[in-house]
């Protein structure tokens, strides 16, 4: 019988929601097996049964407080779905408008907020300082400009839709407010210190990532499936178009209708994670396990939709050519790409003649008893999938969010990174950060990825006051 | 952010946050809403009703020189269910992205910008958190109450040149007997 040890993170730092990382030695202090377990439950498949549809953007969009955007209005396209309606082209407009300033908002946090002490300080630094207030007294010009960025892509959904968490926005058939020309006009002041705190932050990824070349070319680097939202250009695109699978080596390439993804993509189950693991059904578990987000979005593109963004790119593919397309640090450099195409995008739109359009709604009553929408949110691909009778009351949904789409990629990571730094019972604390580094270059929210109750393995205790166990219930 | 744009001018913030669907939690933004109908926000004073405090209000608030903060509490509360209490800033920004507290905006105020207002907590006692929309009967009678002090504070502080001497008439007011409860200790981080 080996004599193994078992090292704990518990709570994960820096992350949205909970989770934590189980490293198992064996009996020479090497790593034998490594986890990331994801320790709450929401329920929001289940209970959202017997709602009338119209609800769910609205139901949706609490699922977190960070995406509420994302989901609502992944939401309002499966809602579209189900009546049967194209909606009006000022809707998509300012869709896709509220849709930037979540981007925006978005990225902003992470990086600035939750990846920029790791980055500023080092692993190995002091746990003291490595943290947002560590970034504020060292470097308080990038954190001012990280809290107006985030500001700004903020501005941009309450402009639209009263406020910035859990704004009542997009609806069945379209959204409930045009946008006036002062608040355009306001809107568009705004872009110049986005761009300067866009490009404060590049060019800082860029300096960092010379710096760090030989870290990045060992930390959980593998290749894999990519997974992303594409235009008919082969652009990323945040709101529509084709779902692509590219592995990252550029071996394999298809797309489909996201419509059909139940055709090609699969849920894999884990007793010790109320995570699920999508894959494509291809390649089977595990081999057909991909990545979304930034990272995946950044591979898969044959280009940007934008010029600014096209032109980071081209700058992004010169430095990483030599084998770093699957490293997990790179998240953080294609996330400010994407800022800066998000940024871009918006420009355009506020500058376009739709964007103050009047109309935004177009009305229908059930004409299909089945909606699926997707959408590219900030961590990644974002799915929305419901069944109504005909009276629109939802009878079944399915959601698979992007943290869930990297579940499989995160433990992967968590492995790889464990594997690298801890050797013969040896472990540091900027060794335990680079594994907690490894999960929060995803951006995972935890609390979006884990709604379904009633089909996970659970297992549930009950105790008295005096804390006596009186029933223990268990589904396996 | 709602309320917060176009801040230059403002040196007298109150601040209502609370969730108005989980009943009284939203006395924050019930007592802000009115104050807002009776003074509109015109001038040195700026009234803001908000879900929660988010670290990007800190911008805003970086030229006041008093915020008052309303918000529900659970804490039985003597006086008419409500008490004022100072803030300090604080520096631990644990959960800045999640949940942030008075006294940690404040203290990335100060972390940001050098300095940091002089800021209140105004907690007004809550007895239902259930989910819905409206007040109890009793948080609804404290909300009355809370809105006249506050709207007094306002006005005094509309009248003198000093924001700050304004609000240390409070302390003179609970001498008074003007019905003012005045927490002797600061608000806990």
């Amino acid at each position: 019988m080996s004599d193994n040890r078992k090292i704990t993170i518990n709570p994960i730092t820096r992350l949205e929601g909970h989770g934590k990382v189980v490293i198992h030695l064996d009996s020479d202090g090497n790593v034998e097996d490594a986890k990331f377990h994801v320790t709450q439950f929401r329920g929001f498949e289940r209970f959202c049964h017997g709602r009338p549809f119209e609800e769910m953007p609205i139901i949706t969009q609490r699922i977190c407080g960070i995406c509420p955007v994302s989901h609502q209005l992944a939401s309002a396209k499966a809602c579209d779905a189900i009546l049967g309606v194209k909606i009006p082209d000022a809707a998509i407009a300012l869709r896709r408008l509220q849709h930037m300033g979540q981007f925006i908002q978005s990225h902003a946090l992470h990086f600035f907020y939750l990846a920029s002490p790791d980055l500023l300080f080092g692993w190995d630094s002091d746990p003291g300082q490595r943290n947002i207030v560590g970034v504020i007294g060292a470097y308080p010009d990038i954190a001012k400009k990280g809290i107006r960025l985030r500001k700004f892509g903020q501005d941009i959904i309450r402009s639209l839709g009263g406020k910035s968490i859990h704004p009542a926005y997009a609806i069945p058939g379209g959204v409930i407010n045009s946008l006036t020309e002062k608040a355009r006009d306001d809107l568009l002041t705004g872009f110049e210190p986005a761009y300067d705190a866009c490009y404060s932050g590049l060019d800082f990824i860029k300096e960092w990532l010379e710096k760090n070349r030989d870290e990045i070319e060992r930390f959980a680097n593998f290749q894999s499936l990519m997974t992303g939202l594409v235009n008919d250009a082969g652009c990323p695109d945040m709101y529509d178009g084709k779902l692509r699978i590219q592995h990252s080596s550029g071996n394999i390439r298809m797309e489909f209708d996201p419509g059909d993804y139940l055709n090609f993509i699969a849920e894999h189950v884990e007793a010790w994670s109320y995570l699920k693991f999508p894959y494509f059904r291809e390649q089977g578990f595990p081999n057909g396990s991909y990545r979304v987000g930034p990272l995946a979005r950044v591979n898969i593109a044959d280009a940007m939709s934008t010029s600014k963004a096209q032109s980071e790119l081209l700058t992004y593919r010169e430095k990483t050519r030599d084998g770093l397309s699957g490293s997990t640090l790179l998240f953080h450099y294609a996330r400010l790409i994407e800022l800066l195409n998000c940024l871009e995008v918006a420009e355009i739109l506020l500058q376009s003649e739709v964007i103050c359009g009047t109309d935004i709604q177009n009305r229908a009553s059930v004409s299909n008893n089945e909606g699926i929408g997707v959408i590219e949110a900030p961590r990644g691909t974002l799915i929305h999938h419901y069944r109504v009778d005909k009276y629109g009351v939802i009878e079944d949904v399915n959601l698979i969010v992007a943290t869930g789409h990297n579940n499989q990629a995160m433990n992967q990571s968590v492995g790889m990174v464990a594997r690298e730094y801890i050797r013969e019972g040896h472990v540091r604390e900027g060794i335990l950060n680079r594994i907690e580094g490894a999960i929060r270059c995803y951006d995972p929210c935890l609390s979006c990825s884990t709604h379904a109750l009633g089909q996970m393995p659970l297992n549930v205790k009950i105790y008295s006051k005096d804390l006596q166990l009186l029933i223990q219930l268990q589904r396996d | 952010m709602d309320g917060f744009q176009n801040s230059e001018t403002v040196n007298i913030w109150i601040i209502g946050y609370g969730n108005r669907n989980r009943r009284d939690d939203g006395v924050g933004p019930h007592v802000a809403d009115r104050l807002k109908l009776r003074f509109g926000d015109a001038g040195r004073v700026r009234m803001v009703s908000v879900h929660q405090l988010e670290p990007e209000i800190a911008e805003a608030l970086r030229t006041s020189s008093v915020i008052i903060f309303i918000d529900s509490s659970r804490e039985m509360l003597p006086r008419g269910g409500r008490a004022w209490s100072r803030i300090r800033p604080v520096l631990d920004m644990h959960g800045i992205t999640h949940s942030l507290k008075a006294g940690t905006l404040l203290g990335l105020i100060l972390l940001l910008y050098d300095r940091c207002p002089d800021a209140w907590m105004v907690s007004v006692q809550g007895s239902d958190y259930d989910f819905g929309e409206g007040l109890s009967k009793s948080t609804e009678r404290s909300a009355i109450r809370v809105t006249g002090e506050v709207a007094r504070f306002i006005q005094r502080g509309l009248k003198s040149n000093s924001p700050t001497k304004a609000i240390n008439d409070n302390d003179r007011m609970e001498n008074n007997n003007e019905g003012f409860y005045i927490r002797s200790k600061p608000w806990p981080a």
